[in-house]
């Protein structure tokens, strides 16, 4: 009788994937990612992109929130870094996407790092308004500095061309995203497998303790910042080149409080939950429209109601999610596999 | 904890960048400062608009800070949301004064007009923060530091969007009170009546608050709960009861803001909470947050330093339109205190315990 899992060797425990079933479930989402975009109509595939980057965000904030433990209200700001730098490279120097995407990775390390700065000295409440502060700063010289960013107006970007072929349509884009999501995510996963990857988990745990424990924190609490605005810009970037289009308000706090949203539901601290709150996150006002049109023959009320309580409905989930289940999809998750593999013995 | 010579350069070398942007900005301002009055561009008249200005905001970021402050006092939480609670107040004046508006109430009896909204603001803001705490802090309030941070950002987008739901996006206009149109004459100068009014209805919320604070039953608890939860709960205080009158409190402070600020700008909408809040905060924390007095100097400070900043310093530095950085000197602001004082100007040094 397995009563859990247990590993008996280091290199069994060092291991990426550890069991068997996690496997097999690799190869099913693997296959799955792959067969889809033939399957999936036009609607279903844009629903994709959106999920696809909205994982590269949502992965980046959480090695900083989930993993480092310092907290972040500047995501909006730090996409926008991306978003612009990616944009203004390709829009204005007609520099190619791929090389204008990697810079944007680059510049939104470095200014999340600049930003960062203030994470040496203030903690927890303070963090998060510093953080907002960079929010704040980062859209009002978006909005201000018209000359490069063109201001309040939108950018626009020409589409993304690869070996010759036009990235116009959401079936080639798919492409791009996914392979994408498919590297991050084996970056991540792999860098809590690092040196780097367990500082920052002390770091989260306890800092005063992983600082005797000879971790630095000014060096690791840096790292983890760039590290995260890294993927933060490449998900930004992306936005940029997917949409053809970059404007400011698809910056506001409101990105920042919903990517926040997404890693607390999918659980802090998991690049699993990554996954599922991203995508749990994005489909959510989808569900929600067509529940609204499901009743809106039996109750026109709530469907009039409904396009704007949809944003009001993450305050909630957010608040609910915290009470009931504060670590989150991954938590459900993980009591399911649990509950399978233990039937039907459960105890 | 740092030994080695290379960290210790590291620290130095740190610390003398900071120090380097101090006196940057020192200088920067005096720069600016001494260019702006010798150009002599603004007449003493003006400059004394814009302090008069600056006090009536001032005063009101001082009430909403009062609630920033007390329930960190308390809780050591930041209320998120209290940005929020202060357009829930501003809407219920809305509505009402509206309403009065319709049947002549107002023109007929000016300041009764204007005190009941104020009271209902500050009712219904009352009432709308306890139910937050109910629903949204206190399941959590055991939890670590950050879970109730981020579940007032929760309530705040709730709250939010929930307005904008049932109100829509658009912005609505407070009626007019005729009877505080125009300007008084103080002194030979004359000065716009609601600026007046709205500085002194601030300050007396503030003087009857710091009362309630200092010398009611309800105050003493207050403070013994934010001297110790538990000590306080030995001594016969019902912790939880005192927890949500603070709540209370600080929000029905943040209702009246929010008819002042509406009397001023006379524009109400679903998102006015964000900015004010956020600034008021930045007074809570430059006044020394969880410190009473002090919300009360940093909202004055702040927001006299916003209105006379923008001409003063920035103008002199060759800055076009300055007002435009308005918000940015709040932020920046907010970003040195935290940096290098974020005791505040009143606040006793904060240890890891609080921060």
């Amino acid at each position: 009788m397995i009563s859990g899992i247990f590993h008996t060797t280091y290199e069994k425990d060092m291991a990426l994937r550890r069991t068997h079933a996690q496997k097999i479930r690799i190869v099913i989402v693997i296959v799955f990612l792959l067969v889809f975009p033939f399957l999936a109509n036009r609607y279903a595939l844009t629903l994709a992109n959106q999920v696809g980057i909205a994982v590269i965000g949502a992965i980046g904030l959480n090695i900083l929130v989930g993993y480092t433990g310092q907290i972040s209200l500047g995501q909006g700001g730090f996409m926008a870094v991306g978003a612009y730098t990616a944009g203004i490279l390709t829009a204005r120097f007609g520099m190619p996407w791929w090389a204008s995407t990697i810079v944007a990775c680059f510049t939104t390390a470095l200014i999340g790092t600049i930003f960062g700065i203030p994470s040496l000295r203030l903690k927890g409440l303070y963090l998060a308004i510093a953080t907002l502060a960079a929010q704040v700063i980062i859209l009002w010289v978006v909005t201000h500095w018209s000359a490069l960013t063109g201001g309040v107006d939108a950018l626009v970007v020409p589409d993304p061309k690869l070996f010759g072929i036009k990235i116009n349509t959401d079936f080639n884009f798919y492409w791009v995203t996914w392979g994408l999501v498919g590297i991050v995510t084996i970056a991540a996963v792999n860098l809590f497998r690092t040196h780097f990857g367990r500082a920052f988990i002390a770091i989260r745990d306890q800092d005063i303790a992983a600082s005797v424990m000879g971790v630095d924190l000014f060096k690791y609490k840096l790292l983890a910042f760039a590290v995260s605005s890294f993927l933060v810009g490449l998900a930004g970037a992306l936005t940029a080149h997917y949409r053809n289009i970059v404007t400011w308000e698809r910056f506001t706090v409101d990105v920042s409080v919903l990517y926040l949203a997404m890693i607390i539901i999918g659980g802090l601290g998991s690049v699993t939950g990554s996954y599922l709150g991203a995508t749990f996150m994005t489909l959510l006002p989808v569900l929600l429209t067509n529940l609204g049109r499901a009743v809106k023959t039996s109750f026109p009320l709530i469907d009039s109601i409904l396009p704007f309580v949809q944003q009001a409905m993450f305050g909630l989930v957010i608040i609910l999610f915290l009470i009931f289940e504060p670590e989150g999809l991954n938590k459900i998750w993980k009591n399911i596999k649990d509950y399978f593999r233990l039937w039907p013995f459960s105890y | 904890m740092r030994t080695s010579p290379g960290e210790r350069l590291l620290d130095l070398a740190v610390s003398g960048v900071l120090w380097g942007f101090r006196i940057l900005l020192v200088a920067a301002i005096l720069i600016g400062t001494i260019a702006t009055i010798r150009a002599g561009k603004y007449t003493s008249e003006q400059w004394i608009d814009f302090v008069v200005f600056g006090i009536s905001q001032g005063s009101i970021y001082a009430l909403i800070a009062l609630g920033y402050t007390m329930v960190y006092g308390i809780l050591r939480m930041i209320n998120f949301a209290h940005g929020d609670i202060f357009m829930t107040g501003a809407f219920a004046a809305y509505f009402l004064a509206t309403w009065m508006n319709g049947t002549g109430f107002i023109d007929s009896y000016p300041i009764l007009g204007l005190l009941i909204p104020i009271l209902f603001a500050m009712i219904v803001a009352g009432g709308i923060a306890m139910l937050v705490e109910r629903i949204a802090y206190r399941p959590l309030r055991g939890a670590p530091r950050l879970v109730p941070l981020i579940s007032a950002i929760g309530a705040s987008f709730f709250l939010e969007y929930a307005f904008r739901g049932f109100f829509g996006p658009g912005v609505y206009a407070y009626p007019p009170i005729k009877a505080l149109e125009g300007e008084w004459d103080i002194l030979g100068i004359g000065i716009l009546k609601v600026q007046v009014v709205v500085a002194v209805a601030a300050f007396i919320m503030m003087a009857i608050l710091y009362s309630i604070v200092m010398f009611t039953k309800v105050g003493k608890a207050m403070r013994a709960v934010s001297e110790s939860k538990d000590t306080a709960a030995l001594m016969g205080i019902d912790v939880n009861r005192i927890i949500v009158s603070t709540f209370a409190l600080g929000a029905a402070m943040a209702g009246a803001a929010g008819v002042l600020y509406s009397l001023i700008f006379r524009q109400v909408g679903f998102f006015m909470g964000f900015t004010p809040g956020i600034k008021a905060f930045t007074a809570a924390v430059l006044g020394g947050i969880g410190n009473i007095p002090g919300a009360m100097v940093g909202g004055l400070v702040l927001g006299i330093f916003e209105s006379v900043g923008p001409s003063l310093f920035l103008e002199g530095l060759g800055i076009t339109r300055p007002y435009q950085l308005k918000d940015a000197i709040a932020y920046t602001m907010l970003v040195m205190i935290l940096l290098f004082r974020p005791s505040g100007i009143l606040g006793e040094r904060i240890t890891t315990k609080k921060a």
